[in-house]
Order: C-alpha cells, then sequence, then structure tokens
C-alpha cells in the first residue's frame, strides 16, 4: 500500500469533515481511537501505532551481517541511513520464512533509530478503540508473549499489537555464540 | 540546589571557549611567574575573560556559575591592582577554578550528573582575600605630581608604582593621530611601545591642534633610554620625553613633565580616558564574528551528503559508459565527460573542505594536559618541565575529544611512575626538574603524538617478574620472550607495576585502556624505553574518522571493506606457504611467523572451497597496536575512500563489525573492525595474556 493512502485513512476517522460541520457534529468524532498499520506475518494478523512507523517501503537489498540472530536479515540503506532489516516471521518463531510478492519491509521508529520490518503483507491502517483493547494478556506464555503488548479485536479478527521494546532489544541480535563468548570475558 | 533553567548548547560551548582562554593565560601566567616576571597584559585577559564568564553566566541563569565567577573577579582584581601578590598558592587557586568551572559545565551538560559544590574553592578564593595595602607603597612616587595621580584609575596607580619599583623610567610619549585613522594608529603605536615597556595609560593632550586632529599623551615606564624609544616607536607626529620622578619645577599643567628636549605642551589630564580605552574590547569583538560554531552533528550531515554525491557522480559514470555503448553520441558523451571530470574535482575540493572544518588544533587537549602536569607534580612533590610542540596539529575533533582520556593517563603515568622524586634524580646526576615531552607532528596522513620523560625507564625484568606473579605470563613463558615481548605485557589487562594503588595512577585502569582507546581510533600505540634514561610512548593516530581510505576485499562471495590505516600491506602466497603450528595456521614474512585467520570461518560465511585457489591465495596483513595478524581473504577488490556510517544500537555491539559504508551501485558494505579481529586471532587458546575476549566487542 503506497503511504498516501494509509495518511488518507487516518484523517477519515479521527478528524471532523465538511460533513460533519454541515450537519452540526451529528456524527460523533472519536479523537480517543488509535491508528495502528495492520499487517500479515504468516497466518496471523498484527498490527504497529502508526506513529510508530515512518514509512513503509517495499523489501530492500539487504547486506548480511555476520555473527548476527538468525532474524537478522541484515544491514539495509533508507535514503543514506544504515537501519539494520529483521524478519519479524522467523523473529516471531512462525517457521513461514517472511518474503512474497506482497512483501513489504515497514521502517519502525524506536528510541530515535530506525529499523526494518519484514512483513508479509500491508493490510490498511485501522481506528483501535482503547475499550477494544485487551492489554497484556497474561494467558499468553512463551517467548511470543513477550512480544505482545496488546490484543485488539476489530473487523472480526484478533490483531496482535506488538512491542517494539522487547521485539527490538539489542541483546537479542547477536548470534547465540557470539553473546556466550562475550558473557566469558 | 534548586533546578536551574537548563543553559543551551550555545551557552554551554561559549562558556567552555572562555574557560579554555582562561586556562591558557593562567599557564602563560605560571610560566612568567616562575620565570620571575610576568606581562600585566595576561593578567588583565584573564580578569577579562571571568567577567565575560560571569555575564555570560547571568545571562543564562547558571547562577552557580555566575556567582563564582564573580568571586574570582574580585580576585583576580586584587591580584591585577597588586593588592594581592600572584603567588604559586594563587594560581592554584585559579587552576581549580578552571577544573571546577569544567565541573559544573559538564554537570548542566549531563542529566544525571552530581552537582558540583564550589563551597571548597569559594572558601580559599576568601583564603587569599588580601591583606589591605600590601602592595601599594611597592613604587616610590615621590616624583610625581599628586594632581596627575589622581586622574589615574587604581589600576593604572598601581601598574605605575609597580614601574617605579621595577627600576623602570618613566615617559610620556606625544602622539597626535587623524581622527578618522585613530583607531589604526593607536594600536599600531601601542604594538611598537610594548616593545620596549608597558603602557601604563593614555591621557588626552591638553593643547588642541586642528580639528581633524587628536593629541594623546601615552604614558610609558621602559628600561630603554629615551633615545633608544624615539628610534624605536619612530612615526610622524609622535615625540618622546622623559619624566623625571624627582620635581624639577613648579609645573604650571597638571604633569610634571621636565621635558628636556623640544619644550612641548604639558600635558592637561582629563579624568576621562575611557573612550580611549576601549579600543581594545572593539578589536577583540571583531575578531569573534569571524568565526562560527558549528553543531558536529550538521557537519556529519553535509559529510553524508558528499559521499551520496559522490555515489551520483559514479552512477552518472556508469550512465555515460552506456551512452558511449549507444553510439552516435560521441560529441554529446565527450561533453558530458569533462563536465563530470569538472564534478569530480570539485566534489573531492568540497569533501575535503568539510573534513577542515572538523579539524581542531591538538593544543585544545594540551592545554588541558599541561593543568595535569602542574597540579600532579606539585601533589606528588616533584617539580617537572613540561615542554609542548606541536599543538598547533590539526585532527579531526572527535579524535581530539577521544585523546584526551588516554593522554591523561600516560601523563599521570610519566608522573607518577617515571619521574623520580627530587632525591633520586639528584643521586643519579639528573637535573633535578623533571622533563616531559609532549610532542605533536604530522607525517603523511597520520598524526604522531608521543610523550616521552626523562624518568627511570621501565626495567624488563620487573615487568617480566610482575607477570609472572600476576598470573598473566606463565614463567617458562617469560623467558622465551623478547624485552619487547615482555614490554608490551604493559597493556594486558590487570597489569600495574606499583603494588600500592596511588591518587594518581592506582585507578584500577591501567594502560591496557590507553591502548584500547587508540585501537578504537584505528590507532597505533608503541613504547620505547631505556632504564634509567627515560620512557616514550608514540601513539600514531589517522587524521581523521568521518571519511577513511578502505581496501575491499571480497570473501565467500561477501564484500567488506578493511580500514587502510590498520593494513600494513597485502601478500600473496599459495597453499604450500602456510604452515600449521600448534593446530595454528601460519605464514613466514621476511622471517616473521605470522599467525592467520580465514575471514569466512570466524563469521561463518559458507565458502564452496578453502582457497579459490591454491596458488593464489591473498593475505592482508593487518597490524593493531603491537601485533600483526594476517587475514586471509578470496579477493582484494581495490582501494576506496569511504564514508563510515554507524550501525546503530542494536547491531553495534556485533564483534569484529566497526560499521558500514556505501560503494557505488547502492550497495552497503560491513566495514571490519580489525583490533577486535586481531584480538580474537591471538586470543585462540594460546594460553597468553590474551586468552579471553575483548571486552570492546559490547562496548
Amino acid at each position: 500500500m503506497p503511504e498516501e493512502d494509509i495518511w488518507d485513512q487516518m484523517g477519515s476517522d479521527a478528524l471532523a469533515t465538511e460533513e460533519d460541520y454541515e450537519h452540526g457534529y451529528a456524527r460523533v468524532v472519536r479523537v480517543d481511537l488509535q491508528q495502528h498499520v495492520v499487517f500479515s506475518v504468516g497466518d496471523e494478523t498484527y498490527g504497529i501505532p502508526i506513529a510508530q512507523i515512518g514509512e513503509i517501503s517495499k523489501p530492500m537489498f539487504t547486506t548480511p551481517v555476520p555473527r548476527t540472530a538468525d532474524f537478522v536479515l541484515g544491514i539495509g540503506n533508507v535514503r543514506g541511513v544504515v537501519i539494520p532489516i529483521i524478519d519479524l516471521a522467523t523473529r516471531l518463531r512462525l517457521k513461514t520464512p517472511g518474503g512474497g510478492r506482497d512483501a513489504r519491509v515497514l521502517i519502525v521508529r524506536h528510541q530515535s533509530e530506525q529499523y526494518g520490518l519484514l512483513v508479509d503483507g500491508v493490510i490498511g491502517v485501522m481506528s483501535i478503540a482503547p475499550e477494544n483493547l485487551e492489554e497484556a494478556p497474561g494467558a499468553l506464555a512463551g517467548a511470543r508473549g513477550d512480544f505482545i503488548r496488546a490484543l485488539a479485536r476489530g473487523e472480526g479478527r484478533i490483531i496482535i499489537i506488538l512491542d517494539l521494546g522487547t521485539l527490538l532489544d539489542p541483546d537479542d541480535f547477536l548470534a547465540a555464540s557470539v553473546k556466550a563468548k562475550g558473557a566469558r570475558g | 540546589m534548586s533546578e536551574p533553567p537548563k543553559p543551551s548548547a550555545e551557552f554551554l560551548s561559549e562558556a567552555q571557549e572562555v574557560i579554555e582562554a582562561f586556562s591558557r593565560n593562567l599557564l602563560q601566567l605560571d610560566a612568567q611567574q616562575r620565570a620571575g616576571d610576568y606581562d600585566p597584559d595576561l593578567l588583565n585577559a584573564a580578569f577579562r575573560a571571568i567577567h565575560s564568564l560571569k555575564g555570560l553566566a547571568g545571562l543564562f541563569g547558571a547562577g552557580q556559575i555566575s556567582s563564582l565567577a564573580h568571586s574570582l573577579e574580585s580576585t583576580l582584581d586584587s591580584l591585577r591592582l597588586g593588592r594581592l601578590p600572584l603567588s604559586q598558592q594563587a594560581l592554584d587557586v585559579l587552576f581549580e577554578a578552571v577544573e571546577v568551572f569544567q565541573n559544573m559545565l559538564a554537570a548542566f551538560g549531563a542529566e544525571d550528573a552530581e552537582p558540583v559544590s564550589p563551597e571548597a574553592l569559594l572558601a580559599r578564593i576568601t583564603a587569599l582575600s588580601p591583606d589591605d595595602g600590601a602592595a601599594n607603597g611597592a613604587g616610590d612616587l615621590d616624583g610625581l605630581d599628586p594632581a596627575s595621580l589622581g586622574v589615574l584609575t587604581e589600576y593604572e596607580e598601581h601598574r605605575l608604582r609597580e614601574n617605579v619599583r621595577m627600576g623602570r623610567k618613566l615617559y610620556r610619549v606625544h602622539a597626535a593621530f587623524d581622527l578618522l585613522a585613530i583607531d589604526v594608529g593607536i594600536e599600531s603605536l601601542k604594538s611598537k611601545m610594548k616593545e620596549f615597556g608597558e603602557v601604563i595609560t593614555y591621557l588626552p593632550s591638553a593643547d588642541s591642534g586642528a580639528e581633524d586632529r587628536i593629541e594623546l599623551d601615552i604614558l610609558l615606564g621602559s628600561e630603554f633610554a629615551v633615545g633608544e624609544i624615539a628610534a624605536g616607536v619612530a612615526e610622524d607626529g609622535v615625540s618622546v620625553y622623559p619624566l623625571d620622578p624627582k620635581p624639577a619645577r613648579e609645573s604650571t599643567g597638571p604633569q610634571p613633565a621636565a621635558s628636556r628636549p623640544p619644550v612641548a605642551p604639558v600635558p592637561a589630564p582629563e579624568p576621562d580616558p575611557v573612550d580611549l580605552v576601549e579600543a581594545g574590547p572593539e578589536i577583540s569583538l571583531r575578531s569573534i564574528s569571524q568565526t562560527v560554531r558549528v553543531d558536529l552533528e550538521r557537519l556529519d550531515i553535509l559529510m553524508n551528503l558528499v559521499g551520496e554525491l559522490a555515489l551520483v557522480q559514479a552512477n552518472l559514470s556508469g550512465t555515460l559508459e552506456a551512452v558511449r555503448g549507444l553510439g552516435g553520441a560521441a560529441d554529446v558523451s565527450r561533453e558530458l565527460q569533462t563536465h563530470l571530470r569538472t564534478m569530480e574535482r570539485k566534489l573531492s575540493l568540497l569533501q575535503q573542505g568539510i573534513l577542515d572544518v572538523r579539524m581542531v588544533p591538538l593544543g585544545q587537549v594540551f592545554d588541558k594536559l599541561a593543568r595535569v602536569v602542574r597540579k600532579l607534580g606539585r601533589e606528588a612533590g616533584k617539580e617537572i618541565r613540561l615542554n609542548i610542540t606541536g599543538a598547533e596539529t590539526e585532527l579531526d575533533k572527535l579524535i581530539v575529544e577521544e585523546l584526551s582520556d588516554p593522554l591523561m593517563h600516560m601523563i599521570r603515568n610519566c608522573i607518577d611512575h617515571g619521574i623520580e622524586t627530587q632525591g633520586e634524580r639528584a643521586d643519579s646526576g639528573k637535573n633535578a626538574t623533571g622533563r616531559i615531552d609532549l610532542r605533536a607532528f604530522q607525517k603523511g596522513n597520520r598524526v604522531i603524538i608521543e610523550v616521552e620523560d626523562d624518568g627511570r625507564g621501565m626495567d624488563w625484568r620487573a615487568i617480566r617478574d610482575k607477570a609472572v606473579s600476576r598470573g598473566i605470563v606463565g614463567d617458562l613463558e617469560s623467558r622465551e620472550m623478547s624485552k619487547q615481548e615482555v614490554i608490551d605485557l604493559i597493556f594486558v589487562p590487570g597489569f600495574s607495576t606499583r603494588d600500592t594503588a596511588t591518587e594518581v595512577s592506582g585507578r584500577g585502569v591501567g594502560m591496557d585502556v590507553v591502548k584500547t582507546n587508540i585501537a578504537r581510533l584505528s590507532g597505533l600505540i608503541d613504547v620505547d624505553t631505556v632504564p634509567g634514561r627515560g620512557s616514550k610512548f608514540s601513539i600514531t593516530l589517522p587524521v581523521t574518522l568521518a571519511i577513511i581510505q578502505a581496501l575491499v576485499i571480497e570473501t565467500a562471495r561477501q564484500t567488506f571493506c578493511v580500514p587502510l590505516n590498520s593494513v600494513l600491506e597485502s601478500i600473496m602466497v599459495s597453499q604450500a606457504d602456510i604452515e600449521t603450528v600448534e593446530g595454528h595456521e601460519v605464514v613466514s614474512l621476511r622471517g616473521k611467523t605470522l599467525p592467520i585467520l580465514h575471514l569466512s570461518e570466524i563469521f561463518g560465511l559458507r565458502a564452496s572451497t578453502r582457497y579459490l585457489d591454491p596458488a593464489r591465495i591473498y593475505i592482508v596483513i593487518v597490524g593493531l597496536a603491537q601485533h600483526r595478524v594476517g587475514i586471509v581473504v578470496d579477493e582484494l577488490l581495490g582501494q576506496q575512500d569511504v564514508v563510515i556510517k554507524p550501525l546503530g544500537r542494536a547491531l553495534r555491539g556485533v564483534p569484529g563489525i566497526a560499521g558500514a559504508t556505501e560503494l557505488g551501485g547502492g550497495r552497503t558494505v560491513l566495514l571490519l573492525d580489525v583490533s577486535v579481529l586481531v584480538e580474537e586471532a591471538l586470543s585462540r587458546g594460546d594460553g597468553g595474556p590474551h586468552d579471553s575476549v575483548p571486552e570492546v566487542a559490547h562496548a
């Protein structure tokens, strides 16, 4: 999906339109809705708050970086800035490797640095009301549970809202063998 | 302390500059004071520096700095008015103030820094306070007319007395200036007069001459005779008269000028010489506006842009080739090529220009070190002279910043371990004053910094015994080591030649940290020592970091860059030349055995064969600090200037990778961290001192 479309959609819900003014604000304009970019990885649907996403691009050429974890595809060059590119499917242990015709790279901003997340396809932008968000689902155990900030219900499916803090934890980027040596030294 | 408003970066950098200038004044004053006589202008400059710091701090709401500056200002005022003698104790307090100011600034810069408390310093400043009238009796001014003394400011009067006390003669220099060119004229006359002595004050002359001229009387204190001065300052409209301190006759004018040569009109001082004195500050203002402070980040952005432009240019050349292939447009493509060449030249000029802007003189760090030497020397009770040469040598700002800690540590080592006590020096027939030389000079595209002392040097046997007792090397192994290898042990973590940690250098960090920091800057460190004669540390650094020359190599079909400044040479061998020693591959190079490592192996890259061509194996010899290692690669693709790009938080910890860079065609390639690779090669189970993965890996 081109970038412009996302911004169009973003405007449609949250902002008052001509129509709203004409009809004396007949429609309720909610301001507490959170915009999320929703995308698919494997068979599942994920979301990331739109504020954390800088742009969406087609998969770019990546240079593999030795001694990194399996989910690190390498480094890519986005407008002169070198950023790590992550295969989200591998990171989420979904078995199915990322890629394919609809694959996209979400350029996210985390702690003022950029990262690229390879996803299978971008579905769109969705406004999620706070009451539809189920924060920190305790029942989801395992490593994947750490990456989940919340679950959201919308348009008949469950959207997993990812937590960039754990997803992009620098400690996980190094290959296990290198880390073991580092701990010894 | 209550939370003050956060001062801007502008304040920090400006205050830093003022404090550095202040520190330089102090260092000069210190040297001159030791020599016996100091230039009062230096004291004035120090006073002005603190005065402007006070104003600056007030402006930006840095109350603590402002109030400390205020106290110092009073002290400096007393010093320049001679109410307080300029002693080493006074200088101690002033030097301490430099440190406190810098700590305060650092505390402003950092979020969670501990607030710096100036109380101790303030107490010492108060302790200095002048005993009234101590100095003012100094020079006897009997001969001068009280009325003329009355128009002098307290400072001028003090300087007048000082000059008389020092046995200088006083002169009145009469000068006339064209109204339009007065600032230039005064400046030129002043600089001429300074060679003969001290300009005490300017007084407007009594006789009003022509409308467009201003006449002045200048009071000059000098050891020279009237004839010499007159010859030295010879200029249109300038005449010199001696002032006789003995009252010759009742003068009509206020100035008791016993003017012998041309009966000059006597000056009638008016009590407002301020306007003229102000000429000085105006000139300094002008010079300030000539410089611009620039955020390093902005320069980085520009640098990146230039790098990208170079890529665009490379792509254009590719397009040109393609156009040529089409045929039929020979004229156009020739023209295009000419333009491209011009663009290439201009681009490299632009690149050089930006690099030049990043350059700062090493003097910035050397000044700090001079303060350290003075302080530590006094604390250790050792008389030490620091000789600095090459302070004007320029390096990239980043490198200069990173250098200050390692250099500081090396200087500390010199003072603590190197230079003997005065008694020991006397016993061994050396000059009681220890000597540390700090030299910097450029050699090709590298800068070499040397720290040399004339102390006791290093005893390699003592180092070996210590290393064995610390378990750094085995006893047997140590017997096989050469002298130089033993001395290099001082760079191993955990080594320190003195058992008792002193306040000066026993802080748990040692030369290993110095080595690590230098290596991080792609530098080499060497040590040369002669027992009883002293030690010399030499640091070799690249001039700049942002753009480096790289050797482009390929291994297992992946391209990497190796910083050229750590590459010693590239050799080609055949498989037969590679031997094995205790399971490790080595090659012999000019009689020396070098360990080699396969990049594809240590990086776990899938290589189809061990050697692409067993008859032509390329080995890149890299060296860092004291070690040399060969890296086996498949291809050498050439040399190139590359712009280093950081890898970001997530990948910065990957050992062996220093960064990334763009080559032509939009390819991003990795830049090897040679220091880590060398460390790893040496640590491969040789049981030696390097048997650990360096911590650098996780820095």
